[in-house]
């Protein structure tokens, strides 16, 4: 299926998100119609050309509906997305536009509203006005974010073809993000090269246990107030993060 | 006091005596086609830090991080000067860019005492520094982008615009809303009472300053297109209008020697919305 990109405008983006919320408060239910939502977006243009993208609805659906653990879905999604994120003509679309919560809002309500549900919201009694603000509107810290952040996650970590890599994000996730969340990993290195010292440690359990997950990025974090990681060669780096995290596993 | 367990040559705390210093002093961005390059001069006056450059023993570094990238350039420190290219397309339209130089060590070094140090360093002590670790980092200098709220338009209010709303003025580098005392106290009220109302409020001023700055630019193109001004404007108008450049949309525009307002009015409205983020809607910069 064949789509233009587009997003809700921005002198329109916080009255429809209350408009959402507000609904919900009094509903219990997301409602906002196509009609609705096509009056407050519009094309995105880049270089005065409309951007049109492709995608298999059935795909996703597919991986959503799937056996698979909910860190596989994320990862495999992820990949998809990240993949079908190119103009139709192969161009790859901006990726400043593709960090733009608006697109995201318009895409979580429209292009990939069964997704978004699915993935993130099927028990209804867990909806809240914070769930619908940062799954559909995408505010908020980035990492704490929907489909956004599936697709960012892909992006930092360079992993639209590896599903390794991806996969094993999305499982240590809460390490992951840790790193995600700091400042460093806005080099792409550093997130792939930490996701790449967790494999190189065998996927050690502990490193996603309670006592672990603030542990290993936390001693990552200090070791990178000294020693600059985007310094390193990316080799060089891996065996450096994988070394911290066995130091930090070896303690008691 | 230095947050490094050895000497630093720090923009904070350092560990170098006063007078030793390492700073970026000037930042510059440019736009080469679909790049945005910049430019800066770094000062550096220690002799220590200097001769273990030279020794290859340590090497310089500026670290650009943006909202959504970073990543490290060498700078040449004999000219303490480098240049960074960066595609547009990676920069958010309201990305704050910053800019850090490091020296770092190229291998394990032993840092022994030297005059330039803090006295508290003198003795016997080494210090065991290893491969990549810093050895001094600079002040951090930042770029808005694009930001409108800083850099491109600004508001300010105008006693002798009282009883008659507000006014566009374009500025070297800058364009200038300026509004009477009325219109600013309007203003006071629907921002502290009705936060949503106000970003449809901001909208309308920055799309009005849109439309005066397109049809100013349009007329005056030949005396304007070197200004500073011009030129801010012309990367938002490239990115978010449809048109590939100005004389382009001059061409279409221009109607017989008369401006077409339908246009003007139809690009100033992509402008408002294709690119311009919430932050730069919001340039609620007004006194209220």
């Amino acid at each position: 299926m064949e789509v233009y990109l587009k997003r809700v405008k921005r002198t329109e983006f916080d009255e429809l998100m209350k408009t959402v919320t507000d609904r919900f408060v009094q509903t219990k239910c997301i409602e906002l119609s196509d009609e609705e939502l096509e009056s407050v977006s519009e094309n995105v243009v880049v270089n005065g050309k409309l951007i049109r993208f492709s995608y298999n609805p059935n795909e996703y659906m597919n991986i959503v509906n799937s056996e698979l653990q909910t860190y596989e879905k994320l990862a495999k999604i992820g990949m998809k997305l990240h993949k079908d994120s190119k103009d139709i003509d192969g161009t790859i679309i901006p990726t400043n536009i593709m960090y733009e919560k608006e697109v995201w809002t318009y895409l979580s309500f429209k292009i990939f509203a069964d997704v978004v549900k699915k993935l993130r919201l099927d028990d209804d009694d867990k909806m809240n006005v914070d769930k619908i603000e940062r799954f559909y509107f995408n505010v908020r810290t980035r990492s704490r974010t929907g489909l956004l952040f599936v697709w960012s996650m892909i992006d930092i970590l360079g992993s639209e073809d590896e599903e390794e890599i991806s996969r094993v994000a999305f499982h240590f996730i809460d390490p992951v993000k840790a790193i995600y969340e700091r400042a460093m990993s806005r080099n792409p290195i550093i997130l792939r090269a930490f996701v790449e010292s967790i494999i190189k440690n065998g996927c050690d359990a502990r490193i996603k246990n309670a006592k672990y997950k603030t542990k290993v990025p936390k001693n990552i974090s200090c070791f990178a107030r000294i020693s600059i990681l985007d310094a390193y060669e990316y080799s060089e780096l891996v065996d450096t993060i994988t070394f911290q995290i066995k130091e930090v596993l070896n303690t008691v | 006091m230095s947050k490094y367990p050895y000497p630093v040559l720090n923009d904070e705390g350092s560990s170098y005596k006063e007078g030793v210093v390492f700073e970026i002093t000037y930042v510059r961005n440019s736009f080469m086609g679909e790049k945005m390059i910049f430019e800066l001069d770094v000062n550096m006056n220690s002799e220590c830090l200097k001769t273990l450059i030279l020794e290859n023993r340590a090497k310089m570094y500026a670290k650009l991080q943006s909202n959504i990238f970073a990543f490290l350039v060498p700078i040449d420190v004999v000219e303490g000067k480098c240049y960074i290219d960066v595609e547009v397309s990676k920069i958010q339209a309201n990305d704050t860019l910053r800019f850090v130089a490091y020296v770092l060590a190229n291998e394990d070094i032993e840092l022994a005492y030297h005059e330039e140090m803090l006295d508290i360093y003198q003795g016997d002590y080494i210090a065991k520094v290893r491969k990549k670790d810093v050895l001094a980092k600079s002040n951090e200098e930042t770029l808005s982008y694009n930001s409108s709220n800083n850099d491109f338009i600004k508001f300010s209010v105008m006693d002798e615009l009282s009883g008659n709303g507000y006014c566009i003025k374009i500025n070297e580098n800058f364009i200038n809303v300026c509004v009477g005392p009325e219109f600013n106290g309007a203003y006071g009220i629907v921002k502290n009472n009705k936060k949503e109302v106000c970003n449809v409020f901001d909208s309308h001023l920055v799309f009005e300053v849109f439309v005066f700055a397109l049809v100013e630019f349009v007329q005056e193109y030949e005396d304007s297109k070197n200004k500073e001004v011009y030129l801010l404007f012309e990367q938002i108008f490239m990115q978010t209008s449809g048109y590939k450049d100005m004389a382009s949309f001059i061409t279409n525009v221009m109607d017989d020697g008369k401006i077409d307002m339908a246009q003007i009015y139809e690009v100033a409205h992509k402008m408002v919305n294709n690119q311009i983020e919430n932050s730069i809607i919001a340039v609620s910069k007004m006194e209220v």
